[in-house]
């Protein structure tokens, strides 16, 4: 488990840049904590890392934002998902590849549907309204 | 007949167009490339390979099911769109029947399988026959464990095909099955379902059988349901702690 502390979403997005350079095809890294915690400023910071130049922007609508590359990096939001039928009609399962990296919004709501060594990023509020504890665990056993 | 046929209901993609059970021209592609992007060029190849144009096509096969969510979808609305300008008749092939088509006369028990994830497949049973393979059960959304106990039961030699032989011969393997039962593993791509079975069980379908073509409207994808009765989606003691 590592912890991370940033104080402004520029940070945020270092913090997941230096974490998609150790990340390859194959990866699910899933988000945990609420709204408004600066989970898409770390989706932007980690598609950058990943030598990827895509818009990447909130998946609350698509369901799933495709941003192409290689790895070809998916970014999912599960809101809205919430049985096993929901699932695999967002296509979860097509996305999930050994050259795919899959970035997850929401993932408690997939939880039983993660992969074993899925990466965590809990996002919590920090001192300040501006602070953000960013939690990074490595697998299920890490929680 | 000419027959065009669709397949993209998994890992791979194909089109093909038979004429009076002759296989004027395949096009298959196993590259891990997006289906959406790859199967509306593989079926004009086909099409231009076997010199045809949809206006020569009598009816459109494709596998509408089960398998990939979005693969399947793919297919589907590539058949409704070739379809509907030329009001042609359309017919939806089960994918695992055309995976297990080819191997039509082994003398094994043959189970034709895709992977549905979490030690499950969408599978059917089947033995040889003339034609085509004779069904011995329903296509169904099972787990490995009950497949390996049909097996049992059955208590004869095992042909795998389909994306899911991998998956379920490694599961086979590790749970003891393969010591006391001969389950064989082809090689290569023959594993894969193409969309020239897909044409030919439609020929045999149409002709041999009352079974009739339906119009590109009525045409639909078939989706199992998985047993997921086990647990939750949403593991709510995890997101409690």
């Amino acid at each position: 488990m590592t912890v991370y502390t940033s104080h402004t979403p520029a940070q945020t997005e270092q913090i997941a840049s230096a974490l998609a350079a150790e990340v390859s095809g194959g990866a699910v890294i899933a988000f945990r904590g609420g709204m408004g915690m600066g989970k898409t400023a770390f989706a932007r910071g980690f598609v950058k890392g990943m030598g990827n130049d895509a818009d990447v922007y909130s998946p609350t609508f698509a369901i799933v934002n495709d941003y192409g590359g290689e790895p070809h990096i998916y970014h999912f939001d599960m809101y809205r998902v919430e049985t096993w039928d929901d699932l695999y009609s967002t296509g979860f399962y097509d996305y999930m590849t050994d050259t795919s990296v899959l970035l997850i919004e929401w993932s408690e709501n997939i939880e039983n549907a993660l992969p074993p060594g899925t990466i965590y990023v809990e996002i919590a509020r920090g001192e300040t309204d501006c602070d953000r504890i960013i939690t990074v665990r490595k697998g299920r056993d890490d929680i | 007949m000419n027959v065009l046929g669709i397949d993209s209901s998994a890992l791979t993609a194909s089109a093909a167009v038979t004429a009076n059970g002759v296989l004027l021209a395949e096009q298959f592609v196993n590259n891990g490339l997006t289906h959406s992007e790859t199967l509306a060029p593989l079926t004009i190849q086909a099409l231009a390979s076997a010199g045809k144009t949809p206006d020569d096509i009598d009816v459109i096969a494709v596998t509408n099911g089960p398998g990939s969510f979005t693969g399947v979808r793919i297919g589907v609305a590539l058949a409704k769109g070739l379809a509907t300008p030329g009001n042609l008749p359309c017919f939806g092939v089960s994918s695992i029947e055309a995976a297990a088509y080819p191997f039509r006369q082994t003398d094994r028990l043959l189970m034709a399988c895709m992977d549905a994830r979490r030690a499950q497949v969408y599978c059917a049973f089947f033995t040889a026959g003339e034609r085509i393979p004779t069904r011995l059960t329903d296509d169904a959304a099972i787990s490995l464990a009950e497949a390996a106990a049909f097996i049992r039961a059955k208590n004869m030699p095992v042909l795998l095909c389909g994306d899911g032989a991998r998956v379920a011969h490694a599961y086979f393997t590790e749970s003891g099955l393969t010591r006391d039962t001969d389950i064989a593993l082809p090689e290569g791509d023959s594993i894969y379902q193409r969309a020239s079975s897909a044409a030919f069980l439609t020929e045999y379908y149409l002709t041999q059988t009352d079974r009739t073509a339906q119009d590109a409207f009525s045409l639909c994808p078939t989706y199992l349901r998985l047993s997921q009765a086990e647990r939750e989606l949403n593991n709510k003691k995890l997101n409690n702690k």
